[in-house]
């Protein structure tokens, strides 16, 4: 037997009570992990995602290119078009590999409820080289691609018909895009030229999509592009800022309910310890009797918010983990944007950084209550009562 | 026989609210090494400002205290701390029993605080001197109070001390588990332990051998009775 196991035996005592701190400690850990995941997870699936999608560059109209790149990735109509006329000769530049044409509108349903539609050319598929697509390709002017989010709610399989009411149109599903975890999801894809005769959009075009067969002539071809009348570019790099400033907030947000939680937990600590001092104060002053220094009396009360802390911060770490795929769904949903793939991975570092945070938020709880304790009267201890 | 404990001219006030109450008043006392000693007196007497005097929990306010030829009055709360921890084996009327530890446990709790480590064997031994081997791994909740009692009296004997102070050891038993506890300090005294007892039991002032009276923080009386230790 030592302090330790003293520590441990007194927190079985009250095993409710424990529990209860523990647990809040558990949840406070597993919301600095989900955090802490998702701010590496987020700009690393970002990363990947840009990497993936070949996108190079964005051309769009005047305006704010920057505004129609971004939601030309998140969904978004802009009211300024470019002359489809851009398209073919932006993909004729030298340097330029694929140059695919989009062109986004939203439809309002009924309930309020905002759709998507992508109007994207042939060669959009080379942007999107990770999709895994359930059935075909656009099979014909009236076929339509649907994502995974968009299939089950509008509960449409490979082959069945879909008609929306606002724009009197119907189309046949060809293909559904298996799910990626990004906006793609809940996005519906017609052909270009589709699109842009279901939305009297003839000839325009929201974005061009560019991708280029060397990105070291980077600087060269974005200024031949920008030559073109009324054509502005928009690099990779200026779109994951503006994804990163549109996120922003959110993270803002999420850190704000985490600390709040930090804090609630913490002071829950302290006041589960304080109160079992409270009641121990006797048998604290009955051990300085029988030889317990103040340090001895402080260390049985550190110890104790110690193992609550640490053993709450491995519990919540666990629970991090273990729930990461609902929390990324979570957060996919959340955010105004969200690239595909997981945020929330195993990593040894911030499982280890969560563990070690709940581990010292024990050690600082715990310094009230062991002072309180350490300062235990003996002669007050054995007064007869 | 030594002198184990002194008390010289000891003072000990202390306010309670605008009034000063002087606990102790020039209190001369010597206790034996080897003595069984009564305290007796009516409550407010000055019977517990003794006992946290005599036990190293409190300091006079004037007057000297020799404790095992330690001046008491000169340490600081580290030394006293050893002095306790080292000297004196405490007993008291609430047992103090940690309840989620087991007798044995119970018994090498003191251990955790000193230098003197892997005393299982002599918490084993003492457990059965005062009849507890058996439960030896119960929990004080499955103790009587008797027994919880005879864990607390092996539990301050762990560190093999000098003194045995016992506050109303019997306060809160019937009178057969209060009687097996007298059978234990009868023991321990006829084995040399000094033992001082502050009780309001006239039937364990009895069995001591000396009977101090103390009223309005002066000793009134301190008298030899007829039990001696056994040689």
């Amino acid at each position: 037997m030592n302090l330790l196991t003293l520590s441990l035996k007194n927190l079985q005592r009250r095993k409710l009570r424990t529990g209860l701190s523990m647990a809040g400690v558990a949840i406070a850990t597993a919301a600095l992990f989900s955090l802490l995941s998702f701010n590496t997870g987020f700009d690393r699936a970002l990363q990947e995602e840009m990497a993936n999608s070949g996108i190079h560059m964005m051309a769009s109209t005047e305006g704010c290119p920057m505004e129609a790149a971004s939601l030309a990735l998140h969904g978004g109509e802009i009211p300024k078009f470019l002359d489809a006329r851009r398209l073919p000769e932006i993909g004729d530049m030298p340097g330029i590999r694929t140059a695919a044409g989009m062109l986004i509108f939203s439809l309002i349903e009924d309930e309020g409820k905002a759709i998507f539609f992508y109007g994207v050319g042939d060669n959009y598929r080379d942007l999107k080289p990770h999709w895994k697509i359930r059935g075909e390709w656009f099979t014909g002017p009236d076929s339509i691609i649907l994502g995974a989010e968009a299939a089950r709610v509008e509960k449409r399989e490979v082959g069945d018909k879909v008609y929306f009411p606002g724009i009197d149109a119907e189309f046949t599903v060809s293909g559904i895009v298996e799910r990626t975890g990004s906006e793609d999801d809940g996005f519906f894809f017609l052909p270009l030229d589709t699109a842009q005769k279901v939305f009297k959009k003839q000839g325009k075009l929201t974005a061009v999509g560019i991708s280029l067969a060397n990105v070291e002539e980077f600087e060269q071809v974005k200024g031949k592009i920008e030559t073109l009348p009324d054509v502005y570019v928009v690099t990779k790099d200026q779109i994951m800022q503006q994804i990163s400033s549109l996120t922003g907030s959110s993270k803002t947000l999420m850190a704000a309910v985490l600390v709040v939680a930090l804090v609630v937990s913490f002071l829950g600590v302290i006041n589960t310890v304080l109160m079992s001092v409270f009641e121990m104060l006797r048998e604290f002053g009955y051990m300085r009797c029988i030889g317990a220094s103040p340090g001895h009396i402080f260390r049985i009360v550190l110890f104790e918010t110690l193992l609550l802390c640490l053993a709450g911060g491995v519990i919540g770490a666990i629970f991090g983990m273990a729930f990461a795929s609902v929390t990324d769904q979570w957060l996919h949903n959340l955010l105004p944007y969200a690239p595909a793939g997981r945020f929330i991975l195993f990593d040894p570092l911030i499982i280890a950084a969560s563990i070690l945070f709940a581990a010292l938020a024990g050690v600082l709880a715990g310094i009230i209550p062991g002072l309180k304790a350490a300062h235990a009267s003996p002669m007050e201890a054995v007064r007869n009562v | 026989m030594s002198d184990l404990i002194t008390l010289n001219k000891v003072n000990k006030t202390y306010r309670r609210g605008r009034e000063q109450v002087h606990a102790l008043d020039g209190v001369d006392l010597t206790i034996q090494q080897g003595e069984f000693v009564a305290v007796v007196g009516p409550s407010g007497s000055g019977k517990s400002t003794l006992l946290n005097i005599v036990g190293a929990m409190d300091q006079a306010n004037t007057g000297k205290v020799t404790i095992a030829n330690q001046d008491v009055t000169a340490l600081n709360e580290k030394g006293l701390t050893h002095l306790r921890a080292d000297t004196i084996g405490f007993v008291f009327q609430q047992f103090f029993l940690q309840p989620t530890l087991t007798a044995r446990e119970n018994v090498l709790l003191p251990t955790l605080f000193t230098r003197q480590k892997h005393l299982e064997s002599r918490a084993d031994e003492l457990l059965a001197r005062v009849g507890l081997a058996e439960r030896a791994n119960h929990l004080p909740d499955e103790l009587s109070g008797g027994e919880m009692q005879r864990v607390a009296i092996a539990r301050a004997l762990i560190n093999q001390p000098k003194i045995l102070l016992a506050d109303e050891p019997t306060g809160n038993l019937d009178s057969r588990n209060a009687e097996a506890i007298y059978g234990l300090l009868d023991e321990l005294h006829d084995e040399g332990l000094t033992i001082i007892v502050v009780t309001h039991s006239e039937e364990l002032a009895m069995r001591a051998e000396r009977r101090i009276h103390l009223l309005d923080g002066c000793i009134s009386d301190d008298k030899a009775q007829g039990k001696t230790r056994v040689a």
